[in-house]
C-alpha cells in the first residue's frame, strides 16, 4: 500500500489522471478571469474528444486529430459566446444548455460517422505520441515522472508558462483582468468587453480541446460516451482552489490527478470496494473547498 | 333605447381596449406569443436535427411527431414521462427564485427512489397497509433533504459555490447508493437491482391498462403546491425577494442565510420526492446504474415555464411529448432518442434569451429575472 503511493508508476500515472483536469481548470481559468461563469467545459471536452479521435482514425495523423479537437473546442466555446453575448442568455444556463446539447452531439456525430453507439472502440485512433527522453528517464524518482510522458505533459507544462506570461505580461492579458475584474470600467477606458471575452473563450476553447484530445487520443484510443465523467467540473474546483493562478492552478490538478489515480490504482492493491475509491476525487474537491473558504473566512475577520 | 344599446357598446368597446392596453395584459400576451413562438421554433429544430440525422429514414419525422398520439397507451406514456420532470421542475424553480443554482436535484432524485426502494420491502414484512408508500416515499423525500443539507449549510456558512459542491455530492451519492445497492441491500440474486416490490407498496394506477400510476396525480399537485407556496406565503416572499436582490432583501429584515437554506431543503427534498413517487409508480425495483440526467432536465423545465411552478406541467408535458417521440422513433427507425439533447440545449438558449425578450417587451422594466 505504502509501496505503491510511493512508487515511480504512482507519480507518472497520478500525472496521466492529472492532465485532462489540468486542461479543463485551464479553460476554466482563462474564462473565468474574462468574468465569464464557464460550465461548458465537460461538454466541450467530449465533442472535441469525439471529432479529434475521429479525425485522428480516419486521415492516420494525430497532428490533424489534435487540431480537429481544438478547433471543435473552440466551436463549442464560440456557440457559448454566441449564447452568452449576443442572445444574452445568462452564461450559467447557456453552460447547462451546452453540456446538454453536447450530450446529445457526442453520440450523434458518433453515430453519423461510424454508425455505432456507445464507443468508437471499433475505430481506434492514431495516437498522440508519448515522449521518452533515454537516460534521463531513468533518473531515480523524477525521472519517469518528467521524462517518459505524454506529448501532450509538455504541451501543459508549456501551456502554464504560457498563462502566466500571457496574464501578466502582454496587453491582452492585462484586458482580460480588467474586463474581468470590472466591465464598466474597462469599457469606459476604450477596452471593447465582448471582443475580450471572445479572444478569452478561443483560448478556452484550444484548451477544452487539448484536454478533449488527451482523453480520447492517448489516455485511450478511442472515445466512449460518458468519458469525461466530470473531469470538465473537477477542472473548475481545481481552478477555483488556485484562485485564478495558473501555477496553483497547476499544482492542484495534478493533486486531484493523484487521488483520481490513487482511487483506480488502490482497487488492485486493496481489498476495498472501489465504489467508495471512486467517490475519493470529489469528496476531496469538496474538502478543499471548504478549506480554502475556511482559509478566506479566517483573512477576512482579520482584516 | 338604441343611444342606450350604443352607450353599452361603447362601455364594453371601452373596457376591452382598455383591458387590453394594461401593460399586464400586454405582457402577458406578448410573453405568450413569445413563448408558442419559441415552441414551435424548438419543434422545428427538432424537425431539422432528426431529418438530417436520418437521410436514410424519410418517415423518421413522421413518427417522431405522430407516434406520441398514437393510442392511449402511447399518450400515458407522455404523462408518465412528465412525472419526474414535474418534480424536478418545480424543486428547480424554488431554488432559482431564492437564486441557488444547485444540482443536487439529480442526486436528490436518485436517492429518494433508493431509500424508498430498499425500505419498502423491509417494511412489508408482515403488515400490508396504504402506509408502506407513503412512509417510503417520506424517508426518500428526508434522505434527500438531509443531504441537500450540505451544500446549501456550506453556502451559507461558508460561501462556498453550491453549484460545485452540489455536483460534487451528485457523484459522490451515485458512488455510495451503487456501493450499497451491491453489497448492502441489494436483492442478493440480482445484480444491481433492490428486491422487488410487493404489490400494495406500489402506487395505485390511474389507468392499469395504460399503465398510468397515481404518480402523475402528485406530481400536479406539488406544481401547484409550489406555486401557492412560493407567491401565497412568507417564505416564498422572502425567496423571491432574496432570488431578486440578495442585499436589499437583508437589509429590509430578511435573514437571508436562512432562505438560501431552506429554498435548498426544500428544492433537494422535492427531488427525493420525486425519485420515490416514480419508482414505486413505475419502475418496482431500484436498478438504475448512473444518474438518470432528471435534474438537469429540471433546469430545462424550470427555463421554459420562466420560473413559474404552475407552468411547470405545461412545460413537462411538452418536453415529454419529444421525448416519448424520440423514443418511438428509435424504435422504428434508425435515429437514436439522444438527439432530443441537441433539442433541449436549443430550447434552455432560446428561453433564457434576454436579447429575444428585449425585442418582444420594448420597455426595459426594472430588474429582469436573470434565470
Amino acid at each position: 500500500m505504502i509501496g505503491f503511493v510511493f512508487s515511480e508508476e504512482f507519480l507518472q500515472r497520478s500525472v496521466v489522471f492529472a492532465l485532462p483536469i489540468l486542461f479543463a481548470a485551464f479553460a476554466a481559468l482563462i474564462s473565468n478571469r474574462a468574468g465569464i461563469v464557464n460550465i461548458n467545459i465537460e461538454g466541450s471536452m467530449s465533442v472535441a474528444a469525439v471529432c479529434g479521435t475521429l479525425a485522428g482514425h480516419f486521415s492516420g495523423s494525430w497532428i490533424l486529430g489534435l487540431i480537429v479537437a481544438m478547433l471543435v473546442g473552440v466551436g463549442m466555446s464560440m456557440l457559448l459566446a454566441g449564447a452568452a453575448l449576443v442572445l444574452r442568455t445568462d452564461s450559467f444556463l447557456s453552460g447547462i444548455a451546452l453540456n446538454t446539447l453536447a450530450t446529445g452531439l457526442s453520440v450523434y456525430i458518433l453515430y453519423a460517422v461510424l454508425g455505432v453507439k456507445g464507443d468508437s472502440s471499433s475505430a481506434p485512433t492514431a495516437a498522440i505520441p508519448n515522449i521518452s527522453i533515454p537516460i534521463l528517464r531513468d533518473i531515480p524518482v523524477i525521472g519517469k515522472l518528467l521524462f517518459d510522458q505524454s506529448l501532450l505533459f509538455y504541451v501543459a507544462i508549456l501551456c502554464t508558462v504560457f498563462l502566466v506570461f500571457l496574464l501578466n505580461r502582454t496587453k491582452l492579458g492585462t484586458e482580460i483582468r480588467a474586463v474581468g475584474h470590472n466591465p464598466a470600467a474597462a469599457e469606459s477606458v476604450g477596452i471593447n468587453p465582448r471582443v475580450v471575452k471572445t479572444k478569452a473563450l478561443i483560448l478556452c476553447g484550444v484548451f477544452s480541446g487539448l484536454g478533449g484530445a488527451f482523453l480520447s487520443m492517448s489516455y485511450l484510443m478511442y472515445f466512449s460516451a460518458g468519458m469525461v465523467a466530470g473531469r470538465g467540473f473537477i477542472g473548475i474546483a481545481a481552478e477555483a482552489m488556485g484562485v485564478g493562478n495558473p501555477v496553483l492552478t497547476a499544482l492542484f490538478s495534478f493533486l486531484f490527478g493523484a487521488v483520481t489515480y490513487f482511487s483506480v490504482g488502490a482497487q488492485t492493491v486493496l481489498s476495498f470496494p472501489y465504489q467508495i475509491l471512486n467517490t475519493l476525487p470529489y469528496i476531496m474537491t469538496l474538502i478543499a473547498l471548504i478549506i480554502y473558504a475556511v482559509i478566506q473566512k479566517n483573512k477576512q475577520s482579520k482584516k | 333605447m338604441k343611444r342606450k344599446m350604443l352607450a353599452f357598446f361603447a362601455s364594453f368597446l371601452n373596457t376591452t381596449a382598455t383591458f387590453f392596453r394594461k401593460k399586464e395584459t400586454k405582457d402577458v400576451i406578448w410573453e405568450t406569443i413569445r413563448t408558442l413562438a419559441m415552441l414551435l421554433f424548438s419543434l422545428l429544430c427538432a424537425v431539422v436535427v432528426i431529418a438530417l440525422a436520418s437521410r436514410d429514414d424519410p418517415g423518421a419525422v413522421k413518427v417522431f411527431l405522430t407516434a406520441p398520439f398514437e393510442d392511449g397507451y402511447t399518450v400515458s406514456r407522455i404523462l408518465t414521462e412528465s412525472i419526474p420532470l414535474m418534480f424536478t421542475g418545480s424543486a428547480v424553480c424554488l431554488m432559482s427564485r431564492a437564486g441557488q443554482f444547485n444540482m443536487f436535484v439529480e442526486g436528490g432524485f436518485f436517492v429518494g427512489a433508493f431509500v424508498s426502494a430498499v425500505l419498502a420491502p423491509e417494511l412489508c414484512t408482515g403488515t400490508s397497509s396504504f402506509l408502506v408508500p407513503v412512509l417510503c416515499i417520506l424517508a426518500g423525500t428526508v434522505a434527500a433533504a438531509a443531504l441537500g443539507y450540505i451544500p446549501a449549510k456550506l453556502k451559507s456558512g461558508l460561501g462556498i459555490d453550491e453549484f460545485v459542491s452540489s455536483l460534487m455530492m451528485n457523484y459522490i451519492v451515485l458512488w455510495v447508493v451503487l456501493y450499497l445497492l451491491n453489497n448492502v441491500w441489494g436483492d442478493p440474486e440480482v445484480t444491481n437491482a433492490t428486491k422487488y416490490l410487493e404489490d400494495f407498496a406500489k402506487l395505485p394506477f390511474l389507468s392499469r391498462d395504460n399503465e398510468l400510476s397515481s404518480g402523475f396525480i402528485m406530481a400536479v399537485a406539488v406544481a401547484v403546491l409550489c406555486a401557492l407556496f412560493l407567491f401565497k406565503t412568507k417564505w416564498g416572499y422572502e425567496i423571491r425577494l432574496t432570488g431578486n436582490n440578495r442585499e436589499f432583501a437583508s437589509y429590509s429584515g430578511i435573514r437571508t442565510d436562512r432562505v438560501v437554506v431552506y429554498s435548498q431543503l426544500i428544492g433537494s427534498g422535492l427531488a427525493g420526492f420525486g425519485g420515490g413517487v416514480y419508482l414505486l409508480g413505475n419502475y418496482y425495483r431500484f436498478t438504475w446504474k448512473t444518474l438518470p440526467n432528471y435534474g438537469f432536465d429540471g433546469f430545462v423545465i424550470a427555463i421554459m415555464a420562466r420560473n413559474s411552478p404552475i407552468l411547470v406541467p405545461f412545460a413537462s408535458l411538452f418536453l415529454a411529448y419529444l421525448r416519448v417521440g424520440a423514443q418511438q422513433m428509435s424504435l422504428y427507425t434508425n435515429v437514436q432518442h439522444e438527439v432530443i439533447y441537441i433539442i433541449q440545449g436549443i430550447i434552455i438558449i432560446l428561453f433564457g434569451a434576454k436579447f429575444l425578450m428585449d425585442m418582444s417587451v420594448k420597455k426595459k422594466r426594472g430588474k429582469e429575472m436573470t434565470v
